[in-house]
């Protein structure tokens, strides 16, 4: 009874705290990379705080549809950090299924791109535009990794797979569908080498042009399910790397807390490290890099396939 | 009429319903042009309904088998009926789809009047859902195939109803050809099969692995008429041309009958050569990525939902292989899951795929325009078609928590259970691949289909006709409700329907039914809390703030106009450019003016997308018919006696022939 109290007390600290943590980490990384202090590790928080108490303006053009997706999106990314098992303590629920994620993700982003439709603006057209072109490419590459996952654990459920016992064929394929996993994260959530999430002009933006007539509070909760996402996202890639490293250590139940926040860390300065020390890459390029990210998962997919069959 | 060997309520309700359209049929080519819109739609909505009862009675008893008395004979054979699960399922989605158009045409209709002739209209409806519905309960091949040819034809007058336009007449010679196509395949499966087993019944049919050739016909015969890649040119033509009404029922239910034939002659017969497997596994493969790749670039509402349809089809196949995969292999519980996946597919796009038509039919009509470059901002004008669209577009995207979503899931969990379960590193390595692409291809469905809403229904409208746009009649908005809260409802009550489905699947395959539903996620209960959540969210938190209303963000330019938004062709061109070598996309730019890099005068652009298939396949061999036609065309000459000669000659001809073999 104690240890769930303890549990849940664990995973709304880590709800709570990890997404502003995450943010300025990135923003941390990429300052020191530059040479400069960069903002107060409380940024994000003030950011929020002030987006909470400011007047929201509103395009005459726009319909329900952008202030309903704005709440929808909250709601969809609340419920992933339900039930997707991206921390070890998370409390149990039903419906950690992979398919399911990937669905409820894809709803979250039909919204979006219709919320950015909504108010008639070329900016939004084109980031919309965009936005689906990336997703569309990354589906397979996100899917075919989660899928690379289960097929050892023969179960389409994350805790499940995450449960799992891993043995030395099992860890290569974690580690590779972790990579899979993260370097679809990247485009998914609009990062680097895709997207530059601190560029000034509208044109070359896919996710901030997309978010560009969201203001106040519509923009606060666009910006809460960002990060939300991303710790997810990033949570679930982490979880991958540390099952991996499962197969060689046994690790007692703290340890492996300690792992999942220092994962999430990790993988978050490793972002702000990407964002510091490459550029974004052209349009064109971009399947290029999604390539990177199918690579991974196929291969990820080809070893857990492997095993146990029969070359008839 | 009908000899019941129980006299029982379906039956009757169903034999009621059938001779209620077989008066229909005649009593509205008596009235021709005199016929009324709204009587015959009532007059239609009865069987309908009773056709309704009779599905839903035949699905809490076992299967009846009923025959006609002597009077309707074909050949020999007594056309004998079987009302099982399988046609029961179907009946009532036919039924469903045929009272939800009927109501629709109330207000659909009069808005068509000078084109459309009331009393062919009205008998051809009639006669197509008459004969889809004796089809559905077809138990020997003669008289399925008589029925099916009913189908055709009656389908093929309904397309041609607007055949004062050159563009109709067109696609009606193009979907005739098509379903004769068809029929010719089936019938030579048919007959073949019939010297193999002696016998026109169904239930005697079993294709062993020597009869490889009938069931390879009756596939490819089905696989046209259901549109398939590459037998898929159509159904856009034939979707476009139809009235909405009639699109609706024929992507909702006629397409789906092949489907229904397919599970009830091969899978019923224990098919299990893997060419068979193959071609409905690679082409439901094809036919998906390519139908919504077209989908993507199309300009006109109607066709691209005909293109997805082309894509549904293909999953629903994709699903049915996969199935026949599954059982070939001995893993029944994959098999089992395939083919729910399969039927649950198809009865849920018997939902959506209606709906998304009756929405094209009434924004055709109150925009005056299906073009996509006219359309935008019909979410002021339209509010009630725009929720009824984005429901039927998050169930087609399989999206949770609608009912599309249930099928995907389960077509994707068949899948990964043969990867994980089949021995064979080959079929493993298949279901992967079948995985990603299909990926693949709800990433398209999701840019497709947020394109259509976002152009047609979002922004600011691109035309005058589209801003001042206007619902149709009440009855419009009812059908439509009714089309979309089945959605929702099937969705929420998956587990249920699922469970249901699978006991169709098993008997199918004969294997045991498992107790469990194979769709076990409380999709319900989660989506009751986010709604709540949702909605607390909205109402509280995002209202409680204060809103001021300005204009869209123009950088200072001044007031944005609607060309300034991004058009429809401009919002695929990214994703036409990355597979531009299948879509043969071109984008051409003609720039003109005295200095035309600084100051042009004027700026054209213009997309161009070229179905290879059409092109370079279908169109050369059309040429070739006609220019073989051509030198036919020489022996007719007119004469009597040169007819009277080609007669001698085909006798002596035949004697010979005959004496021989």
């Amino acid at each position: 009874m104690i240890s769930l109290v303890i549990s849940w007390l664990n995973f709304f600290l880590a709800i709570l705290l990890l997404p502003p943590l995450i943010l300025s980490l990135i923003r941390k990384t990429k300052a020191r990379l530059q040479n400069r202090v960069g903002p107060s590790w409380f940024q994000p928080i003030y950011d929020w705080s002030k987006l909470c108490r400011k007047d929201e303006t509103l395009s005459s053009t726009l319909t329900w549809i952008f202030r309903g997706s704005a709440a929808l999106n909250f709601i969809l990314v609340l419920l992933l950090a339900l039930f997707l098992p991206w921390i070890s303590f998370k409390p149990s629920f039903t419906g950690d299924d992979i398919f399911l994620a990937i669905y409820v993700l894809a709803l979250a982003r039909f919204f979006s791109l219709l919320a950015s439709l909504d108010s008639g603006s070329a900016f939004g057209g084109f980031a919309a535009s965009r936005e689906a072109t990336l997703s569309l490419l990354v589906e397979p590459a996100f899917m075919l990794a989660l899928v690379a996952l289960g097929i050892n654990a023969r179960s389409s459920s994350l805790s499940a797979i995450f449960s799992y016992s891993t043995d030395a064929n099992n860890q290569v394929v974690c580690f590779l569908a972790g990579t899979g996993i993260l370097l679809s994260s990247l485009v998914e959530l609009s990062r680097m080498p895709i997207d530059d999430p601190t560029t000034h002009l509208e044109l070359t933006m896919v996710h901030e042009a997309m978010i560009l007539e969201a203001s106040g509070r519509n923009l606060l909760l666009v910006e809460v399910s960002y990060a939300l996402k991303m710790t997810v996202l990033l949570g679930l890639s982490a979880q991958c790397f540390i099952h991996a490293l499962q197969a060689n250590i046994v690790c007692p139940k703290l340890l492996l807390v300690i792992l999942s926040y220092l994962g999430i860390l990790g993988l978050a300065a490793l972002v702000g490290l990407i964002e510091g020390l490459t550029v974004k890459l052209h349009w064109r390029k971009d399947p290029e890099f999604i390539a990177y990210a199918l690579t991974m998962s196929l291969l990820a997919c080809f070893i857990s396939i492997g095993q146990g069959a029969t070359f008839k | 009429m009908f000899m019941f060997q129980h006299l029982n309520f379906s039956a009757t309700t169903f034999a009621i319903a059938i001779l209620f359209w077989s008066i229909q049929v005649l009593t509205s080519l008596l009235y021709g042009k005199k016929c009324r819109h709204d009587i015959s739609a009532f007059v239609f909505l009865v069987p309908s309904a009773l056709l309704l009862l009779s599905a839903i009675s035949a699905w809490l008893q076992p299967s009846i088998h009923f025959a006609s008395n002597s009077i309707l004979m074909i050949g020999t054979e007594v056309l004998s009926m079987k009302l099982d699960l399988l046609s029961s399922l179907f009946l009532f989605l036919l039924a469903a789809i045929g009272s939800c158009t009927s109501i629709f045409s109330l207000s659909y209709l009069p808005h068509l009047k000078d084109h459309l002739h009331p009393g062919h209209y009205w008998s051809a409806l009639s006669l197509f859902m008459l004969s889809m519905s004796m089809l559905l309960v077809s138990a020997n091949a003669l008289s399925f195939l008589v029925f099916w040819e009913l189908m055709a034809l009656s389908s093929f007058a309904l397309i041609a109803s607007e055949h004062q336009k050159h563009k109709v007449r067109d696609a009606a010679v193009v979907y005739l050809t098509a379903t004769r196509i068809a029929t010719a395949c089936l019938t030579a499966g048919f007959v073949l099969m019939f010297s193999v087993v002696h016998s026109w019944d169904f239930s005697a049919w079993s294709f062993s692995r020597t009869n490889l050739l009938p069931a390879l016909l009756i596939a490819v015969g089905l696989c046209i008429k259901s549109g398939l890649w590459p037998f898929h040119l159509w159904l856009p033509y034939a979707y476009t041309a139809a009235p909405s009404p009639v699109s609706a029922i024929m992507s909702g239910v006629m397409t789906k009958l092949s489907l229904y034939a397919a599970i009830r002659i091969l899978v019923n017969g224990g098919v299990d050569s893997l060419i068979i497997i193959g071609l409905f596994l690679v082409l439901g493969l094809i036919s998906a990525f390519w139908g919504l790749l077209f989908a993507l670039v199309q300009q006109d509402l109607k066709k691209l939902l005909a293109y997805s349809s082309i894509e549904n089809l293909g999953i629903i196949f994709c699903g049915l292989g996969l199935a026949l995969l599954a059982r070939r292999l001995n893993i029944p519980d994959a098999a089992c899951l395939a083919l729910t996946a399969c039927i649950f597919q198809t009865f849920n796009h018997g939902f959506f795929k209606p709906l998304l038509f009756l929405c094209a039919g009434t924004i055709d009509v109150a925009a005056n325009t299906r073009d996509l470059s006219q359309l935008g901002g019909l979410a002021r004008r339209l509010p009630f078609t725009m929720i009824c669209f984005l429901l039927g577009s998050i169930a087609l995207c399989a999206l949770p928590p609608l009912n599309g979503f249930a099928s995907k899931w389960l077509l994707y969990t068949a899948l990964f259970h043969q990867a994980w379960e089949s021995p064979q590193i080959f079929v493993r390595a298949l279901c992967l691949v079948w995985i990603g692409t299909l990926g693949l291809v709800g990433g398209l469905a999701i840019f497709c289909f947020t394109r259509a809403i976002g152009i047609t229904f979002l922004g600011n409208a691109r035309s005058s006709a589209a801003g001042n746009a206007d619902e149709l009649g009440k009855s419009s908005r009812i059908a439509q409700a009714i089309l979309a809260s089945a959605c929702v409802l099937i969705g929420l009550a998956s587990p249920f329907v699922a469970q249901h489905i699978q006991t169709i699947a098993c008997v199918s395959l004969k294997i045991p039914v498992p107790h469990a539903s194979p769709f076990q996620l409380p999709l319900a209960t989660v989506t009751l809390f986010s709604v709540l959540a949702i909605a607390f969210l909205y109402a509280f938190f995002l209202n409680a703030s204060k809103i001021r209303m300005f204009n869209t963000w123009d950088c200072g330019f001044g007031a944005l106009s609607a060309r300034t938004q991004i058009g429809s062709l401009s919002f695929t061109q990214p994703i036409a450019r990355i597979f531009s070598p299948i879509l043969r996309y071109k984008l051409l730019i003609e720039i003109n003016g005295k200095d035309r890099r600084h100051f042009p005068e004027s700026i054209q652009t213009e997309a161009q997308t070229i179905s290879v298939l059409e092109t370079k396949v279908y169109l050369p061999i059309l040429a070739f018919i006609r220019r073989a036609a051509g030198l036919f065309a020489k022996i007719q000459a007119g004469s009597i006696h040169l007819y009277l000669l080609y007669l001698c000659i085909t006798l002596a001809l035949l004697i010979i022939v005959g004496a021989y073999l």
